[in-house]
């Protein structure tokens, strides 16, 4: 089996392990980041939601923070919020979320007192419905006593795109076409009519970057708010694209879409792991493992009980050190879907890398 | 993404593979790969006829594989019913060819010459266009004498590689194919050509999966022999390496006698960055390198990235003094082998390009470099740009020393 060597070898492309990947290159380490498809972000809004803050540490959560906003800024991906501020933003049920940090076209569709905001539906397209989602956004909005006024809008598409029109086909000819981009921020502006904001559901490209939208926003000439949508989020995979080719950019080489065959330790140290591959698989050696594997981590350790010691060490259930350069970012089974939990864990694991002895000798 | 399991019940439908399909991407009609593959394999196991008129435009680039969560062999599944789609006769006659390259590439070298100027003429071209539908803004490659023959003696100590070199470099580039016997000598390896033929990956996308199981069948005997005497076996085209680490079990998983080979075929198979990578990591690589000042942009082939090996050649031609290599990563170039030659896929090919060409613009290289031959066609037909394997990258770097 061939071999390939690194310093870091990161399990899992979800935010924990990409936030760990991040940190181990910005640190200088030669970086490995295996997956098998992308990690549970892109399977919410693209958004980390308040839920659960006051059970994390404050002071790490505000590091955390600070460090994915650089890299999402690096990576032209822009989120807003902050930790002290959440904000109330729509979710694809017609309810209000408390959230904390996202991207910020999805930051633009926080309700404000006296705002008049059009519920912009696409002509065609499959689960989503303006009328119902601004009598929904309404009544939710009133309930908070909020007193901004949703209006139903509708845009046509010129242009065949298929049927089932779907996001993700709007958001693939939004990232090919520059002429579709104009025809609907044209559009958009023409339905804007009184409003000072629209909301629309999430199609502005798999690929666009912060800046690109941004003018894409001035073209229209009033604020965009984007909505989530069903699964795969078009939102989260353009932050999920954009960190990965980011990260590429930086050096991290991606072993994508073969599972990871089995850890490689001896008397608690582990010299890497190997992956599957077609024909034959390949071992990659490293100074240090993460595992962010989400719930797949004990199944990765061999063991569906094991903790962790103070230094995110893996300890088994009668307390044996497992390996002493494997380092875990691990969120508890309780933290909420969306929560900051996955960043802090991924934050955490990254920030324990101090050098090892081999690696400086190497 | 793994073919040994059964693992239609597997898809979730959670459409990951839709966002990762370059077609679905560009072209508004097609279904998409969670559609073709594993919503429609229900049905075609089943023995329900279904519509096979876009399991036609299928790439092959096995993104929709790589990207599932939950490693579902969703391209393989619509290779599969590709076999089964009734083609028109003008498509089926072309593709019949498009099929068979090594077969082609033997009788266009009978005389190389009048070959070329043949397929250069423009009418010949446009009246290929109306009779095969053979799109006449695409350049042909030009056919050489196949001659592999290595030009310097190796050293006695040195280990034995078979070199498999695939259509492209036997017919079309030999001087390649000579150059990478000539970078694998100076890394202290001894390279046999290997007598083989197709690899068979056209075969599979132009639907004919049967000749694709000859080949195989045929390779995998010649191969055999060498591996039995413990030699590895080495390709450079990223796409004949995918086939026969995986694609040859596939095809021949119901021959119980040849799983033994297979399997040993699988494990000694190596990329030849893939090998120079380890060679690299182990201390071993030749670094010998002259000082090459060249602002390169690397792409990197759908057909490697469906290898799991990660991008062996960005690292390695990153360690040459005075290289600076940026990875495109802008996704399939649209190529596809022979897809973006028909008449019909002319178009969607392109626009599948046209990403890569603007990141290729924006990136503004002297020049690109990635393994596929074809990826290098598609390149250098969408920008001005001049398109290289690596391996000559590197040895120009070697012989400037």
């Amino acid at each position: 089996m061939p071999i390939q060597s690194f310093d870091v070898v990161v399990v899992g492309a979800g935010i924990a392990g990409l936030t760990a990947a991040a940190m181990a290159r910005q640190q200088g380490f030669d970086t490995a980041l295996v997956a098998t498809g992308p990690g549970r972000f892109i399977y919410g809004a693209g958004w980390f939601s308040a839920d659960g803050n006051k059970d994390m540490d404050p002071e790490a959560l505000e590091k955390a923070i600070g460090l994915f906003r650089q890299m999402t800024d690096e990576a032209d991906c822009a989120f807003a919020g902050n930790l002290r501020e959440p904000q109330l933003l729509p979710t694809l049920m017609g309810d209000f979320l408390p959230v904390t940090l996202a991207p910020f076209t999805l930051w633009n569709a926080a309700p404000s007192a006296g705002a008049r905001i059009a519920m912009v539906g696409i002509e065609g397209l499959t689960g989503f419905d303006e009328n119902f989602m601004a009598e929904r956004m309404q009544a939710a909005a009133s309930g908070l006593g909020i007193s901004c006024v949703y209006k139903a809008r509708r845009i046509n598409i010129s242009r065949d795109l298929g049927l089932p029109l779907t996001p993700t086909r709007l958001a693939n000819c939004f990232d090919n076409d520059a002429a579709f981009r104009a025809e609907l921020a044209a559009s958009l502006s023409a339905v804007a009519g009184d409003c000072d904001r629209i909301l629309l559901p999430s199609v502005l490209g798999f690929q666009s970057s912060g800046t690109q939208l941004a003018q894409f926003i001035a073209a229209v000439g009033t604020q965009v708010g984007e909505l989530a949508t069903l699964p795969p989020s078009v939102a989260a995979m353009r932050v999920q694209n954009r960190l990965e080719h980011h990260l590429r950019n930086q050096g991290v080489e991606f072993y994508r879409g073969f599972p990871v065959r089995r850890l490689l330790i001896e008397n608690r140290r582990c010299t890497g792991l190997e992956i599957d591959g077609p024909g034959h698989g390949t071992t990659l050696h490293a100074q240090r493992l993460i595992l962010a594997a989400g719930s797949a981590n004990g199944a990765l350790l061999g063991t569906a009980e094991f903790q962790t010691d103070e230094a995110l060490h893996p300890v088994t259930s009668n307390g044996a050190l497992v390996a002493n350069n494997v380092t875990l970012a691990t969120t508890t089974a309780a933290a909420q879907h969306c929560s900051l939990a996955p960043l802090l864990a991924g934050f955490l694991a990254g920030s324990r890398m101090e050098r090892t002895e081999e690696s400086y000798a190497a | 993404m793994r073919h040994e399991q059964e693992n239609l019940d597997a898809c979730l439908k959670c459409s990951v593979c839709n966002t990762a399909c370059p077609v679905y991407r560009v072209m508004p009609q097609y279904p998409g790969p969670k559609y073709l593959g594993p919503e429609l394999e229900r049905m075609r196991r089943e023995g329900i006829p279904t519509d096979t008129r876009y399991v036609e435009y299928c790439l092959g680039c096995h993104g929709c594989d790589v990207a599932c969560p939950n490693q579902v062999a969703v391209s393989e599944m619509i290779a599969e019913a590709k076999a089964t789609h009734h083609k028109q006769p003008i498509e089926a006659l072309r593709d019949w060819w498009f099929a068979r390259p090594a077969l082609l590439g033997r009788l266009l070298t009978i005389v190389p010459s009048v070959s070329n100027l043949v397929l250069s003429l423009k009418p010949v071209r446009l009246l290929m266009a109306v009779m095969m539908r053979i799109n006449a803004k695409r350049v042909f490659p030009a056919y050489r004498n196949p001659d592999l023959k290595s030009k310097t003696e190796p050293k006695a100590d040195a280990q034995h590689l078979i070199f498999f070199p695939g259509c492209s470099i036997r017919y079309n580039t030999p001087d390649l194919g000579r150059d990478v016997i000539r970078l694998l000598e100076l890394n202290g390896y001894s390279v046999e050509v290997a007598e083989t033929d197709c690899c068979g990956v056209p075969a599979l996308a132009n639907g004919d999966i049967e000749y694709a199981r000859s080949r195989a069948r045929l390779n995998l005997d010649v191969l055999s022999r060498y591996l039995r005497a413990g030699a590895k076996v080495v390709t450079t085209c990223s796409s004949c390496g995918h086939m026969l680490k995986s694609g040859f079990g596939g095809v021949l998983e119901n021959e119980p006698d040849k799983a033994e080979a297979l399997r040993m075929l699988a494990e000694n198979t190596r990329d030849v960055g893939e090998l120079l990578s380890e060679q690299s990591d182990a201390g071993k690589l030749n670094t010998n390198f002259a000082e090459t000042p060249l602002k390169l942009a690397y792409h990197a082939p759908c057909h490697l990235r469906s290898q799991g090996i990660g991008r062996p050649w960005y690292h390695l031609l990153g360690q040459i003094p005075g290289v600076s290599i940026t990875d495109l990563d802008a996704g399939c170039c649209g190529m596809s082998g022979t897809y973006g030659f028909k008449e019909e896929k002319y178009g969607i090919s392109m626009a599948i390009g046209s990403t890569l060409f603007k990141r290729i613009a924006e990136t503004a290289p002297q020049m690109v470099t990635t393994e596929c031959a074809t990826c290098r066609m598609q390149i250098e037909h969408g920008t001005t740009l001049t398109t290289i394997h690596p391996v000559e990258v590197m040895l120009k770097a070697y012989d400037r020393h």
